[in-house]
């Protein structure tokens, strides 16, 4: 039976890379390069034009950046199927190829038939982050990251006075004691006190825990206050 | 015929002197009217103008009076010379701040004026602007000629905040020199100590292998080769934060953050909220630089065992918060002059974004460095 072609779209600001990868790629009869993009913007013209089977994407590229193309196609088109090309990989690069959308990511100097290997995965709607990527290890690295990315000051059920609410959300505005108290009418030691209570009520000790459950908590009032 | 004559005469008298001549009428009524203009002008007229011109005087008087107290009054020496040089006033800050007294000729005080140039100058009503330096004070001076009054005024203002900054932006321009060339001499030093020793590695190891195929080789070389990419792709991440440019600003932070806790063991933690856009190149680089500098100050002087850093924007108003539970600045150092370049650096950037730069510290309490500018909505 023979093969079925597998068509692709390569997306790079460089040409001379890019037209390096089509001639590596053009010698595999599997392979069918379908066209070419310099740029993000022409990245989704080109993909809404040609609907290739697979997408090698390069991340940082004019107008827009690879992300900002792929989880914009991705958007209207869910089962596009892209691979990032990188100069630069690790963790962070992993994730977030991961969290737009993408399928896979190859760092841009593999050896072909690592790259055969990827594009093959990917058609075939695996995932191909890298050798040292592979299933329970990716999948860990993406608990990690959700986790700290989701990493909420649970808003404790604490009843606060009016005044203290009120020095909560200037707190989160970045308002110091001193402009605070410009603001309501208070001394800079009325505040501190009111600071004092907010941090014993919380159980909290430090400026940083405070700042950032003012944060959360401000976020938590804009909700409610625009539910009512 | 001589009676008749007679008649004729008196006649003519007669009428020329009844009321019924019209040249009679004429002249009275002529004369009336030239003793009214006259009674008009003298007793109305003429204590009106003299009212008008002693009102004028005392106008005059008053004015020169009020300039002459805006002279006397104003906190910068102005000084008014003849021709000759002479001094004919000064007012009292000129006498408190230049030892001038009227009188003093000129060109004794300030060399610069020269007896011909100021005679042209009086003569052309033209105006020579020069800098003065006087008891460590910096001046700009205006010289006015007034041909007219045969007089020229000068001017001095006080500049020395000015040329202070000018000497503070000097410093700060070799400061940056200065880690322009530290920085040139890192790169330097860490290609020659890094990288090229690891290539000398994989050069023997070519050696090597031209004269003995082995596949153990070949292995080492190409796991050397991976260790002098690694070291290069760590050199330049730390040029240029490519993870900013390629990923943007919350990731690159994060990445930051994370990076900064395994190696100072301090613990932290970031924040973003409403931002879920990727931001101007320029604005995403300056928030990335003032939390790196702000986080690096942190690991190097604060002594914090926990940090925070928030990024929130709400409305057009964009505000990077950084906070430490550290040793935060002694009340001296809270003022920008008497602290580091890094906090101007921080101050300079976000005032160069139109924003607002913050210090809030209380010594042993940690410290909050909140930077806001403004972005498009």
């Amino acid at each position: 039976m023979k093969e079925k072609i597998i068509t692709i779209l390569v997306a790079d600001d460089h040409e001379l890379f890019r037209k390096g990868l089509i001639s590596l790629l053009k010698d595999e009869e599997t392979f069918q390069i379908l066209g070419e993009a310099n740029n993000g913007k022409d990245l989704i013209y080109k993909y809404l034009k040609l609907k290739p089977d697979v997408v090698l994407s390069d991340i940082s590229m004019p107008e827009l950046s690879g992300l900002e193309a792929v989880s914009t196609l991705l958007s209207t088109y869910p089962d596009a199927k892209v691979i990032f090309l990188s100069m630069l990989s690790g963790d962070d690069y992993v994730y977030h190829c991961y969290k737009v959308g993408g399928l896979g990511l190859i760092n841009k100097d593999i050896p072909k038939e690592e790259l055969i290997k990827a594009i093959l995965a990917v058609f075939n709607g695996q995932k191909y982050f890298g050798k040292d990527y592979s299933g329970t290890k990716l999948d860990e690295l993406i608990n990690e990251y959700e986790k700290q990315e989701n990493e909420k000051v649970e808003i404790k059920d604490v009843e606060f006075t009016e005044q203290e609410i009120e020095v909560l959300l200037l707190v989160a505005k970045g308002y110091t004691s001193a402009d605070i108290g410009e603001k309501l009418y208070l001394s800079k030691r009325t505040i501190d006190s009111h600071r004092a209570s907010i941090l014993h009520k919380l159980k909290l000790q430090t400026g940083p825990q405070l700042l950032r459950y003012a944060i959360s908590f401000a976020e938590d009032y804009k909700k409610k206050n625009s539910e009512c | 015929m001589i009676r008749l004559s007679d008649n004729t005469t008196s006649q003519f008298i007669e009428i020329l002197s009844s009321w019924s001549n019209p040249f009679l009428l004429i002249l009275f009524f002529s004369i009336v009217i030239l003793l009214v203009f006259f009674f008009i002008n003298r007793h109305l007229i003429k204590p009106l103008e003299q009212k008008h011109i002693q009102e004028k005087k005392e106008l005059e008087l008053k004015n020169n009076r009020m300039m002459a107290l805006f002279a006397e009054l104003d906190p910068d020496p102005v000084i008014r010379i003849d021709s000759g040089g002479k001094v004919n006033f000064n007012n009292q800050s000129a006498s408190d701040l230049l030892e001038i007294v009227p009188g003093d000729i000129i060109f004794d005080k300030f060399s610069i004026i020269e007896p011909q140039k100021l005679i042209e100058l009086i003569g052309a009503d033209s105006r020579y602007i020069f800098p003065l330096d006087f008891n460590g004070v910096h001046y700009n001076v205006v010289m006015q000629g007034n041909s007219s009054l045969r007089i020229a005024q000068l001017y001095l203002r006080d500049i020395s905040v000015i040329k202070n900054l000018e000497t503070k932006l000097k410093q700060l321009s070799n400061y940056l020199q200065y880690q322009l060339d530290e920085e040139r001499f890192r790169i330097a030093n860490e290609l020659h100590d890094g990288i090229i020793q690891d290539l000398y590695l994989v050069q023997m190891g070519v050696r090597k292998l031209s004269k003995q195929n082995s596949i153990e080789l070949t292995d080492m070389i190409s796991s050397q080769v991976e260790t002098v990419t690694e070291e290069l792709r760590r050199i330049i991440y730390d040029l240029k934060p490519k993870i900013l440019d390629e990923l943007g600003l919350e990731p690159a932070l994060q990445s930051l953050c994370n990076n900064v806790i395994k190696e100072s063991g301090i613990n932290g933690s970031i924040k973003v909220v409403g931002i879920n856009f990727r931001l101007s190149k320029k604005v995403e680089l300056f928030f990335y630089r003032v939390i790196q500098e702000a986080v690096s100050n942190i690991v190097k002087h604060s002594g914090a065992t926990e940090f925070g850093v928030i990024l929130t924007k709400d409305d057009n108003l964009m505000r990077a918060m950084v906070i430490d539970n550290g040793c935060g600045l002694k009340k001296t150092e809270v003022s920008y002059t008497n602290s580091g370049f890094g906090l101007i650096n921080m101050k300079e950037r976000t005032e160069g974004f139109g924003g607002v730069f913050k210090l809030h510290s209380t010594e042993n309490e940690g410290l909050t460095i909140t930077a806001e500018i403004p972005v498009p909505q």
